[in-house]
C-alpha cells in the first residue's frame, strides 16, 4: 500500500470514528436529558424500548423519519428547507480540529486522534461556530409565523453578544500558551498542576456561561422558551426537519464540553499519569465531556430562565467587561512575568 | 495553487464592477450598504493577490494581509455606523429607500 | 485540482455577487453575500492566506452579516411590505442604466488594467500558508503599530457613534419599549 493511499484511508476511518462518535454521543444525550430530568423529579423517564429504554434515540429517530415534513404557507420554501441544515452543520464541522486524543498507534500506524490539526484551530472553531447564528435567524425568518421571528431575533442578538466574551475568554488560554492549534493547547497540561483551570478560573466561568448561551441551553433558552414563544424558531419545524435542529444543539453541547474540557481540563491528559496509554487518554477524554454533558442537563433542571433583558445585561455589562479585564491582566502578567518573578523570589528570600 | 495573479486580478476587478453596479442601480439602502461590502472585499482580494505576487519561496510578504485585515476593520465599523444610520432613517422615513433621503431637513 | 477549485469558486463568488444586486428581497441578497465571501474565504486559503481565509468568515460572515440579518429582521417586523423592494426600479431610469453603463465600463477598464500588467509567475511556493501568525502579529505590532492605534481609535469612535445615534431615538421615539434598543 502507497503511503499516500494509506494517508487517505487512515483519514476516512477518523473521519467516520470521531464523526460517528460524536453523533452518537448527541443521539444518547437525549436519552440522557430524559433520564436525567425523570431522576431529578422522581419520575421513572423512558422505559419502554429496550432495556431502561436505552433503546429510546432509536425509536425517536424512526419517529422523525416517518412524519410529515409541513412546509407552513406562506413561508418562503428554499430558506425554509435550508435552515435546519445551517443549523446543525456548523456544530459538526468545529469537530474536525477537537483533539480528542494522543497519537494512536493501531495496526502498526500511528496517527493523532483529531481529523485535522489546524495551526489556526481556535481561529476555525470561532468562524464556523459563529455562523451557528444563521440557522436559528433563517429558520425563524422563513417559518412566516411571528413566534418564529421574534424566537429568531432573540436567538441572534443572544449569540451575537455572548460570543464576545467567549472569544475573549479563549484568547486568554490562548495568550498563556502561546498556541492557536488545540492539540498544542492540550498537550502544554500535561499534568494536573499545569491545567489551564488553576492559572484561569474567571476565564473558564465566563466561557461556560457564555457556551450555555451560545448552544441556547437553560437558563439562556430565549430562542424557544416554551410558555412565551411556542418554542421558538422551530415552532413549524416538523419531523427530520426538527430532528435536524435538536441534533445541531446537542452536537453543539458535545463541541462546547469538548472545548471546555481541551483548553481547561488537560484535555486527553490523564490526572496522575502523565505517560498513560492512548486508550486511557481518550477515555480521561470522554470521561471530561461526560461530565460537562451532565452539567448542561443539571443546570436545565436546577436553575429558572433568566428574563431577556437580564440576559443581555449579563451579557453586555458583566461578562464583556470582567472578560477584557481579564484579557488585559493575563497580558500583562505574561509581558512582566520575568520581573513579577524576580519580585516574587525577592519577597520569598525576605521572608525566609 | 497555481493560477496566475492576473486571475485573481480579473475576479477582483469583476467583484468590484458587481459591487459598483448594486451601489448604483439600488434603492433600498441595506442592499447599496452590502454592495459596499461587496467592493471592500475586491480591494482585499487585490492587496492579497499583490502580497502573493511578490512574495518568493523564501520570504512571504506580509502587507497585503495587514492591509486585509485593516479593510475588515474599516469594513465593521462602516457596516455598524451604517445600520444604525439606516434604522434611524426608518424610525424618520418609515422606509429603506434612498430617494426618500431627498430633504436637506429631517 | 486547486486550480479547477479556484475557477469553480471564482464563477460562483461572482454569481452569488449578481444575486446580491439581482435578489428581489434583501434576505436572498445577504445570503448570497454570505456565499459569496465562503467562495472569497476559500480562494483566499487557495492563495496561501488561512489566517485571512479564517479572519474573513469570523468577522464578515459571523458578525457583520449577522447585523445586516439582525436589522433586516427588525425593520421586518415594523412593515413587511417596506423592505420587499421589487425589482422593477432595476433599469427602469435614465439614471440606473447609466449607474450599469459605468459599472461595466469600471469592470473592463479592470480587466484590461489587469491583463496588461504581464507578472511574472508567482515565486511563492503552492499549497504553503504564507501568513504565519507571528509574522503577520510582528508587522501589525510593528511596522504598522500607528495604523493599529488608528484602527482602535476608529473602533472607539464608531462604538460612540452607533450609542449616539441609537439613544437619540429612544429619546425621540413614542414608545421606548418597542423599539430595538434592548433586542
Amino acid at each position: 500500500m502507497s503511503p499516500e493511499l494509506q494517508e487517505i484511508l487512515v483519514w476516512i476511518v477518523k473521519v467516520h470514528v470521531i464523526f460517528l462518535g460524536m453523533v452518537g454521543t448527541a443521539a444518547i444525550t437525549t436519552l440522557a436529558e430524559r433520564k436525567v430530568s425523570a431522576w431529578m423529579q422522581y419520575r421513572h423517564g423512558p422505559n419502554r424500548v429496550g432495556p431502561q429504554g436505552l433503546l429510546q434515540p432509536l425509536a425517536d429517530g424512526v419517529k422523525f423519519l416517518f412524519k410529515e415534513s409541513l412546509v407552513p404557507e406562506g413561508a418562503n420554501k428554499w430558506m425554509f428547507r435550508l435552515a435546519p441544515a445551517l443549523a446543525a452543520a456548523p456544530a459538526m464541522l468545529t469537530v474536525a480540529v477537537i483533539p480528542f486524543g494522543p497519537d494512536v498507534t493501531l495496526f502498526g500506524i500511528t496517527t493523532p486522534f483529531s481529523i485535522v490539526d489546524l495551526d489556526i484551530g481556535v481561529m476555525y472553531i470561532l468562524a464556523i461556530g459563529g455562523l451557528s447564528v444563521y440557522g436559528v435567524i433563517v429558520g425563524g425568518w422563513a417559518s412566516n409565523s411571528k413566534y418564529s421571528l421574534l424566537g429568531g431575533l432573540r436567538a441572534s442578538a443572544q449569540m451575537v453578544s455572548y460570543e464576545l466574551s467567549m472569544i475573549l475568554a479563549l484568547l486568554s488560554i490562548v495568550a498563556i500558551s502561546g498556541s492557536l492549534d488545540l492539540r498544542e493547547v492540550v498537550l502544554q497540561q500535561k499534568t494536573i498542576g499545569d491545567w489551564n483551570i488553576l492559572y484561569q478560573p474567571l476565564a473558564f466561568l465566563l466561557f461556560l456561561i457564555a457556551a450555555f448561551a451560545e448552544t441556547n441551553r437553560h437558563p439562556f433558552d430565549f430562542a424557544e422558551c416554551e410558555p412565551e414563544l411556542v418554542s421558538g424558531f422551530h415552532t413549524e419545524y416538523s419531523a427530520m426537519r426538527f430532528a435536524l435542529f435538536a441534533l445541531g444543539e446537542y452536537c453543539a453541547m458535545v463541541v462546547m464540553s469538548s472545548l471546555a474540557v481541551a483548553f481547561w481540563f488537560g484535555g486527553f491528559s490523564v490526572p496522575f499519569l502523565p505517560d498513560a496509554h492512548w486508550a486511557l487518554g481518550i477515555a480521561a477524554f470522554c470521561a471530561k465531556v461526560t461530565f460537562f454533558l451532565f452539567l448542561f442537563l443539571w443546570v436545565r433542571w436546577t436553575l429558572p430562565r433568566f428574563r431577556f433583558d437580564q440576559l443581555m445585561n449579563l451579557g453586555w455589562k458583566v461578562m464583556l467587561p470582567l472578560a477584557l479585564a481579564n484579557l488585559f491582566v493575563t497580558g500583562a502578567v505574561i509581558a512582566y512575568a520575568p520581573q513579577l518573578k524576580a519580585l516574587w523570589q525577592n519577597l520569598f528570600h525576605g521572608a525566609s | 495553487m497555481n493560477v496566475p495573479s492576473e486571475h485573481l486580478l480579473y475576479l477582483a476587478a469583476g467583484l468590484f464592477a458587481i459591487g459598483v453596479l448594486g451601489f448604483l442601480i439600488r434603492r433600498n439602502v441595506i442592499v447599496v450598504l452590502m454592495c459596499i461590502e461587496l467592493m471592500l472585499n475586491a480591494a482585499n482580494l487585490t492587496f492579497l493577490a499583490a502580497s502573493r505576487q511578490h512574495s518568493t519561496a523564501q520570504a512571504a510578504n506580509l502587507d497585503g494581509p495587514v492591509f486585509a485585515i485593516f479593510v475588515i476593520l474599516v469594513a465593521a465599523c462602516e457596516a455598524a455606523v451604517g445600520l444604525a444610520l439606516i434604522i434611524a432613517l426608518f424610525r424618520l422615513k418609515q422606509s429603506v429607500e434612498a430617494d426618500s433621503l431627498s430633504e436637506m431637513k429631517g | 485540482m486547486a486550480e479547477i477549485l479556484f475557477y469553480v469558486l471564482s464563477a460562483l463568488a461572482l454569481l452569488t455577487g449578481f444575486g446580491v444586486v439581482l435578489a428581489k428581497s434583501p434576505m436572498m441578497s445577504i445570503l448570497s453575500l454570505l456565499g459569496s465571501f465562503f467562495c472569497l474565504a476559500v480562494i483566499y486559503l487557495l492563495a496561501g492566506f488561512q489566517f485571512l481565509a479564517a479572519a474573513q468568515i469570523l468577522v464578515y460572515a459571523g458578525a457583520i452579516l449577522v447585523l445586516f440579518l439582525f436589522v433586516i429582521m427588525l425593520l421586518n417586523l415594523g412593515d413587511m411590505g417596506v423592505v420587499a423592494e421589487r425589482s422593477n426600479s432595476f433599469l427602469d431610469s435614465t439614471a440606473a442604466r447609466l449607474g450599469a453603463a459605468l459599472a461595466v465600463g469600471l469592470g473592463v477598464i479592470g480587466l484590461v488594467a489587469a491583463s496588461k500588467a504581464a507578472f511574472q509567475p508567482a515565486q511563492a511556493e503552492p499549497g504553503k500558508a504564507l501568513d504565519g501568525l507571528e509574522a503577520i502579529a510582528l508587522q501589525l505590532f510593528g511596522r504598522y503599530s500607528l495604523a493599529f492605534e488608528a484602527a482602535s481609535i476608529l473602533l472607539l469612535a464608531t462604538m460612540v457613534a452607533v450609542i449616539a445615534l441609537a439613544k437619540r431615538q429612544r429619546k425621540s421615539g413614542q414608545n421606548p419599549t418597542q423599539n430595538g434598543g434592548r433586542a
